[in-house]
């Protein structure tokens, strides 16, 4: 049961990130690649989220990490920059139901100036919400990144022929 | 699911009249876009189709069916579509040349307003309490029937708009058990397939990304997952009537 | 040792090479590597900064010492990842097979040809996408249903809208009112209409711009990382007006 749930986190992320990664017209050899490094992204926040009791914005940086250094291993083969494979593949991870109740909770706070006590609470869950899903783009942003100042001399040379001077 | 019929009874017997003589309007303008398709009388169309999304939007919601729930919301929804038919007028877009392509299935679906009425019949209603010609979901199968007649490109945001709302319609029959719906649901599902494959030919001739081999499998893929939806609507329905 | 015409000829097509790279979407510090490159293939030291709207680049004859600087529009295209690992490979195809220039720019030709993605099939799998996207959060299959369709009708509007030239702040903010007031619908249901409604504008996220903007500053182009970050921030607040507009109408059945 918990394999299924695994792999069903895992399923639905490769499809998030190959429909949000069609926005930004990526080449076509590209998508199983994406929708690898996606599946195996969100999969592992997944796990480490619920079995292994990280907070959300730790697990995004492991799982951010995770697709970073996999988009450095597979973009040799299809000749693509990591950003290419990791951008569409970490939309998936975006914390949207921290962002929509970030919306939600300020509009609910400017419709409860008139009662100090709910506007407190209002506020409050404004900058809590607010706070996790910035940390969260932040470090999901940071951690996939981090590999290409790691790794730079390969990290820049991706899309170069293996055999030069042909 | 009571304030539902209620609402539908206090709008037919209000106005029968006025919906007879729109659904006739509209049958004439069909007849002559078909027969004799001129400017004058696409401008009508157009015009006719604003009118009654307006009509549906302001007099059957805004009216007839304030006691249900969000009704200004529904409401909204039809004066978009009815703004896009606007938009649409004076853009020049979709502009109801004849194709002369799926005939036989856009005739199905023009007849389909007058099917509505005889489906709650034969479910053993009685007026005022039915579905009647000029309603939210027979004015889409009648939106979608033109469409598919006569425009040579879609307006792909009213077909998305007339999906979403053969959606809802699907999603109704599922909690509210309202088996009329079924039909928009299934005029809808297969005219999308057909603008799809229709699009799929038109874009095969010149290089595209990606190659209609792939265009085709998602269209196969969608097919699967909305077929997959309908059958499971359609077993819980059977569980709603045995469970009544 | 180049005649000053060659030299402007070189500048000329570098400045359309990096402005190209950088109105697609590529982060600031591939450009500058890539026309580098680009100029080390043809004897040419480039060197470039660039801000939000334009670019200022200098070329300098490694032979002679002479000097040509030009500042250069950023044109507006859409992201595009496929120009971006193609005019890559093209820079290293250029050093690595020292490419005439007349060649460079032939082959340029070529790869901007190419055809974009369909919009229509972005448009199905942005649909399916911001389906599983409500499904991840826990939304049921009613909420999955109508977040596609939601997803359909807001793209479909938001690729008209585009095509047609509308201010892209405004096609932000209709479009994620549309797509919100679709996905209001589920309210009507017993299901999860808050997800639903929450997951309904996510497919407008500016995904592009705010990670590159952050990989520019942490690689030091502070100024125009941050030019990127005030950018998608401004998008994002246009999806977060849209939303309210819904959210404002149905407020009282989500508390």
């Amino acid at each position: 049961m918990i394999a299924a749930d695994i792999f069903l986190d895992g399923l639905f992320a490769a499809v998030a990130a190959i429909g949000f990664g069609a926005i930004s017209d990526p080449p076509m050899r590209a998508f199983p690649r994406i929708a690898l490094l996606a599946a195996a992204g969100h999969a592992l926040r997944f796990c480490l989220m619920n079995y292994a009791g990280i907070d959300i914005a730790t697990g995004s940086l492991f799982a951010a990490l995770t697709i970073g250094m996999g988009s450095l291993w597979l973009g040799r083969g299809v000749r693509c920059p990591m950003t290419v494979l990791y951008i569409p593949a970490l939309l998936p991870m975006v914390p949207g139901i921290y962002a929509y109740k970030t919306v939600f909770s300020l509009i609910m706070f400017l419709q409860s100036l008139n009662d100090p006590g709910e506007g407190l609470q209002y506020m409050q869950q404004f900058f809590l919400n607010a706070t996790v899903s910035l940390s969260v783009i932040i470090l999901l942003a940071a951690g996939a990144t981090l590999p290409i100042f790691v790794f730079n001399r390969r990290a820049f040379s991706l899309t170069r022929r293996k055999n030069p001077g042909r | 699911m009571e304030t539902f019929w209620n609402t539908i009874s206090a709008y037919n017997a209000a106005t029968w009249p006025l919906q007879i003589a729109l659904a006739a309007l509209g049958a004439l303008l069909t007849l002559l876009l078909c027969v004799r398709p001129s400017k004058a009388v696409r401008t009508g169309m157009k015009l006719y189709m604003a009118l009654l999304n307006f009509w549906i939007a302001g007099v059957y919601y805004m009216i007839y069916c304030r006691p249900r729930e969000y009704h200004d919301m529904l409401a909204l929804f039809w004066a978009i579509m009815g703004c896009i038919w606007l938009y649409d007028l004076a853009a020049g877009h979709a502009s109801l040349e004849r194709t002369g392509r799926h005939s036989r299935f856009a005739l199905l679906l023009f007849l389909m307003p007058a099917v509505y009425p005889l489906a709650s019949l034969a479910l053993g209603r009685t007026f005022p309490a039915i579905t009647s010609p000029v309603m939210p979901c027979s004015v889409a199968v009648f939106t979608i029937g033109l469409m598919l007649a006569f425009s040579q490109r879609v307006n792909i945001v009213l077909a998305m708009f007339l999906c979403h709302w053969a959606l809802i319609g699907l999603s109704k029959v599922y909690f509210f058990g309202i088996p009329e719906d079924y039909l928009l649901a299934c005029s809808v599902v297969p005219a999308l397939y057909v603008f799809f494959r229709e699009y799929v030919r038109q874009i095969a001739a010149a290089p595209s990304k990606p190659s209609p081999r792939v265009l085709n499998a998602l269209l196969a893929v969608l097919c699967l997952l909305v077929g997959t939806f309908f059958t499971l609507t359609l077993l819980h329905q059977f569980d709603l009537f045995a469970g009544l | 040792m180049k005649t000053q015409k060659e030299l402007h000829e070189i500048l000329d097509f570098i400045a359309e090479y990096a402005t190209y790279l950088l109105g697609s979407g590529v982060h600031t510090s591939r450009v500058i590597r890539n026309s580098q490159r680009i100029g080390a293939s043809q004897g040419v030291d480039i060197q470039l900064s660039s801000f939000q709207k334009s670019t200022i680049l200098t070329a300098r004859d490694e032979t002679s010492g002479e000097v040509v600087t030009r500042v250069v529009r950023i044109p507006a295209l859409p992201v595009s990842f496929e120009r971006n690992s193609d005019l890559s490979a093209l820079s290293w195809d250029a050093l690595d097979e020292r490419l005439p220039l007349e060649e460079i720019r032939r082959r340029f030709g070529g790869l901007t040809a190419k055809p974009r993605i369909d919009p229509i099939f972005v448009l199905l799998t942005v649909g399916l996408a911001n389906a599983s996207f409500c499904r991840l959060f826990g939304g049921d299959w009613t909420a999955v249903g109508i977040v596609f369709t939601a997803t359909l009708v807001g793209f479909a509007a938001k690729q008209r809208m585009q095509a047609h030239g509308v201010n892209h702040y405004l096609v932000f903010i209709v479009a994620a009112f549309m797509a919100s007031l679709c996905a209001s619908a589920a309210l009507r249901f017993d299901c999860t209409a808050q997800t639903a409604l929450a997951t309904s504008p996510l497919f407008l996220v500016p995904g592009v711009p705010l990670i590159n903007g952050v990989i520019d500053i942490v690689e030091g182009h502070i100024l125009i990382g941050f030019s990127r970050l005030i950018n998608a921030l401004l998008l994002i607040v246009c999806i977060a007006v849209g939303l309210s507009a819904t959210l404002l109408m149905v407020k009282n059945s989500l508390l």
